[in-house]
């Protein structure tokens, strides 16, 4: 499967969420087209490839599946470096795995950002939508509100156990992953100066950058 | 339950090497690290390749090792070079740079049987033994643009153990419960399952593996999130593996430096369980335990570094980075030749006792 007058993008695409909302179940549905009832606890992180046709061009998808109780401490921040896109997902049934939602975001985005200083694009997935949705109704939440307070690019019910909205969110997310690529090409302007990590020398000043 | 005070003389059997274990670990843990970063030190007087990021100027006493106990006269090696160390058999199919998919090595047909854990109430426990896994794909690695290894590598992953049918599933759920009842500051943890399947497996006996797991949480508590242990592991692989294998500790660094060693995160959570089958990790356990009396205290940091050691040069070949190591070893997990392991484990605990003995 070697077609190389075809272009190919790899993205690293970061699954985060409280313990037993469903990450893994989704990637398995996903990438795999199955459900298990049962339960393992990701421990660390876990890996899985989905390779798409998009637009003629072949998109892989590398989904890191990061255990749900790593939120806090420096492992995450690692295990974020150069994602390009993420899904936070909860449990429709729990409130408190949406509660995490928005601490979650933050970690993300206090943790990684991209080339340009934009934050990566994100989708929210209200997992096990086929348990009912309370979580969704009776809190008066509104989710399109929430997604824009918190900075999400798009949010879906789903259901890893129905196959429900899976691959429409996933379109949604490399949608997005690819408008930012885009603009981050376009961003790089040749005459921009590049701020080097390693040059102590200063002289650069990170506000007249920002003005560029 | 059956009362548990009733199996305390046999657990204090089984578990004793545990007990003793969690009493001095910390202590000597740190007094591992602090020699091992003194002969560091001394290393790079003699030696200016050997850069040092650890230098701690604590006084560490240097007390020797307890001269080694080998049972087995016959395999013991005096000490060996790196160049020595074998290469798994396993290793050198899936990541050869053809890139054939590779078959399973590991076949476990008597776990084929039974999608027999029921969908458990919704709950705070786990259900432990689904011990299915996402399939993880290799992808493109750097320096070897077309490596691919589509992994069939399921094998004993994807399906559940024998074991744990329904009725045994429930011990499990009543174990972890009255465990975390008498740890009500703790709770529960994701990983505790782990470390208490096995257990039930072997023993067959709520009571005996209650006590059990009890005496097992004492040491490995310290590695969870609320523990502190984590780091400290770490830190003796980053030191230990800048000593015995510098080449691979460089290519560690250069590569988006990894030398934090989180990949080896699960492995000390949950004293390598899920790197291994089940018979697999009763024979890692019993060496672990009893490696203190026979070998050293601390087994498990061998263990950890005869499993990166083993495929050293796979990892130098395939020039990892942080994501490819990770990808490596989640593919790997249950693939291990376990035997292969604990005696390069072994060897190299002799071998740092000789370098630090021999200064």
């Amino acid at each position: 499967m070697q077609n190389n007058h075809h272009k190919e993008h790899l993205y690293k695409i970061l699954v985060i969420g409280d313990l037993g909302v469903g990450k893994t179940s989704i990637i398995k549905r996903y990438v795999h087209h199955n459900f298990s009832p049962n339960y393992r606890a990701t421990i660390g992180v876990d890996f899985a490839l989905k390779v798409l046709n998009w637009d003629q061009e072949t998109v892989r998808l590398q989904l890191w599946d990061i255990a749900g109780q790593e939120r806090f401490g420096n492992m995450t921040r690692v295990y974020y470096r150069e994602a390009m896109g993420a899904f936070i997902v909860f449990d429709v049934t729990r409130p408190a795995s949406l509660e995490a939602v928005a601490k979650w975001k933050e970690d993300l985005d206090s943790k990684l950002t991209l080339a340009n200083g934009k934050n990566v694009a994100t989708v929210l997935l209200a997992n096990k939508c086929d348990q009912g949705r309370d979580v969704l109704t009776n809190n008066g939440i509104k989710m399109e509100q929430f997604c824009q307070e918190n900075g999400f690019v798009g949010w879906y019910e789903t259901s890893a156990k129905e196959n429900i909205n899976i691959d429409e969110a996933a379109n949604c997310l490399v949608k997005h992953i690819i408008a930012s690529e885009k603009d981050l090409l376009q961003s790089e302007v040749p005459d921009t100066i590049t701020p080097q990590l390693e040059n102590d020398k200063g002289g650069t000043c990170s506000s007249c950058f920002r003005s560029q | 339950m059956v009362s548990a005070a009733a199996t305390e003389s046999k657990e204090e059997l089984v578990e004793h090497s545990l007990k003793k274990d969690v009493d001095v670990r910390n202590e000597e843990t740190t007094k591992l690290e602090e020699r091992i970063v003194e002969k560091m030190k001394e290393m790079d007087e003699s030696n200016t390749n050997t850069r040092v990021t650890r230098t701690r100027e604590t006084d560490c006493a240097p007390q020797k090792e307890e001269p080694q106990v080998m049972t087995e006269s016959d395999e013991s090696p005096s000490a060996i070079e790196m160049e020595e160390i074998p290469k798994a058999k396993v290793s050198m199919v899936p990541w050869s740079r053809k890139g054939e998919s590779f078959e399973d090595s590991a076949p476990h047909t008597e776990e084929e049987q039974g999608k027999n854990t029921p969908e458990g109430p919704e709950s705070i426990l786990p259900k432990e033994p689904q011990m299915e896994s996402l399939d993880p794909h290799f992808d493109s690695l750097p320096g070897s643009g077309a490596t691919k290894c589509k992994s069939t590598s399921q094998g004993s992953a994807g399906k559940n153990y024998w074991y744990f049918t329904p009725a045994n599933l429930e011990k499990l759920r009543n174990i972890m419960c009255s465990y975390i009842w008498r740890h009500l500051d703790i709770g529960y943890v994701q990983g505790m399952c782990d470390l208490l399947a096995p257990l039930l497996v072997i023993l067959d006996d709520e009571a005996m593996a209650f006590s059990c797991f009890t005496e097992l949480m004492k040491r490995m508590n310290q590695n969870f999130p609320h523990g502190g242990a984590m780091d400290t592991h770490f830190a003796n692989m980053r030191s230990l593996i800048q000593i015995l294998d510098s080449e691979l500790f460089e290519l560690m660094h250069q590569n988006g430096d990894y030398t934090h060693f989180y990949f080896c995160y699960r492995w000390f959570l949950l004293d390598f369980k899920r790197e291994l089958v089940y018979e697999d990790v009763f024979a890692v356990w019993e060496t672990i335990w009893a490696a203190k009396y026979a070998s050293s205290s601390h087994f498990v940091l061998f263990i950890a570094l005869a499993l990166v050691e083993i495929y050293r040069d796979i990892i130098l070949e395939n020039n990892m980075d942080f994501t490819d190591i990770i990808k490596f070893f989640n593919e790997m997990a249950e693939h291990h030749n376990i035997k292969q392991i604990l005696t390069l484990a072994r060897d190299l605990v002799y071998k740092v006792q000789m370098l630090i003995e021999n200064k």
